[in-house]
């Protein structure tokens, strides 16, 4: 495979496609994260906030 | 007696993605696996492209993914419009960013496929300008989520969006018949059968259904996430509400 004269396209193309799906991983966690912390921020503020996680 | 679960119902759907994510991980973990092993280690090279053809393996998948999440995402604006189903501004909103990747995806690795076996990086012809029409589409509703204040209006507008949005779906799909092109017609999904070789349909199956429950995972998580910042907005607005200061306002959020 790596004697391909194209072999560089497809290396190129497997690691954008890394990129991509763990970008999409990596923000949808990450995001979460922030909403939880912010969540906990406010149910101790309020009283409330976590309980629709947790049922 | 114990009652039907209602995965419209917030709660309820948050338990749906704590108990389903586990398992859609490890089945995408494991599709993936197997596909990838296919697709680089046990498919032949093509008779004409060689090694190129691997490309195939992550360009047509992410072209079926990029025109599925946009038929999930019209489903929903069907639901937003005409049931006012709770979740279906959630499933919408949180399928825009993953169909943009998907299609990204779709567009850099047709690139790379099309630099060396048809010597340009790019053409206008009709199959690609329309899948670089439904990346346009997807950010501006990405956008449209964003600078909306009002997460009902926001949510009945992009979902009106999204159905005009959705005329652009066949097109892509017919593009190779109805205008000459300079991509192949398809291949796969044609009357009389798949023209390609099962050594190189498995692999293209396998990853077809490991980027489908990526999807599904990803999916579930985002929609768990929409849920939860609509309850930061709500107590947010309660906080405001009493008083409080420095209550950080989240805007775009849509309405349950």
């Amino acid at each position: 495979m790596t004697g391909d004269p194209h072999f560089g396209f497809v290396i190129a193309a497997y690691l954008v496609a890394l990129a991509v799906i763990a970008a999409m991983i990596v923000a949808t966690l990450a995001d979460y994260a922030g909403l939880k912390k912010r969540l906990e921020r406010l149910a101790a503020r309020t009283g409330r906030g976590l309980d629709a996680e947790r049922k | 007696m114990r009652t039907m679960p209602n995965y419209a119902n917030p709660a309820d759907f948050l338990r749906l993605v704590r108990v389903a994510v586990p398992g859609t991980t490890a089945i995408t973990a494991i599709l993936f696996g197997i596909g990838l092993y296919l697709a680089l280690l046990d498919s032949p090279p093509d008779y004409q492209q060689g090694e190129t053809v691997r490309i195939m393996y992550l360009h047509v998948p992410s072209a079926w993914m990029a025109m599925f999440i946009y038929v999930v995402m019209s489903s929903a604006a069907f639901g937003t419009l005409v049931w006012r189903h709770p979740l279906a501004d959630a499933v919408q909103k949180s399928a825009a960013p993953l169909g943009t990747s998907f299609t990204f995806l779709c567009l850099v690795t047709g690139s790379l496929w099309g630099k060396p076996e048809w010597g340009t990086w790019w053409v206008w012809d009709a199959r690609l300008t329309s899948v670089f029409v439904l990346f346009l589409i997807y950010l501006g509703i990405v956008a449209l989520w964003q600078v909306i204040e009002d997460p009902g209006k926001a949510a009945r507008l992009v979902a009106i969006f999204t159905l005009v949005g959705a005329v652009n779906i066949p097109i892509i799909k017919f593009s190779v018949d109805w205008w000459n092109t300079l991509h192949q017609s398809a291949s796969v999904f044609r009357m009389g059968g798949p023209t390609i070789a099962m050594s190189m349909l498995l692999p293209l199956i396998f990853m077809t259904f490991s980027f489908t429950f990526l999807f599904v995972t990803l999916h579930l998580l985002a929609i768990r996430n929409e849920i939860l910042r609509r309850r930061v907005r709500r107590l947010s607005m309660l906080a405001a509400s009493a008083g409080e200061a420095e209550v950080p306002v989240i805007f775009a959020e849509p309405a349950e």
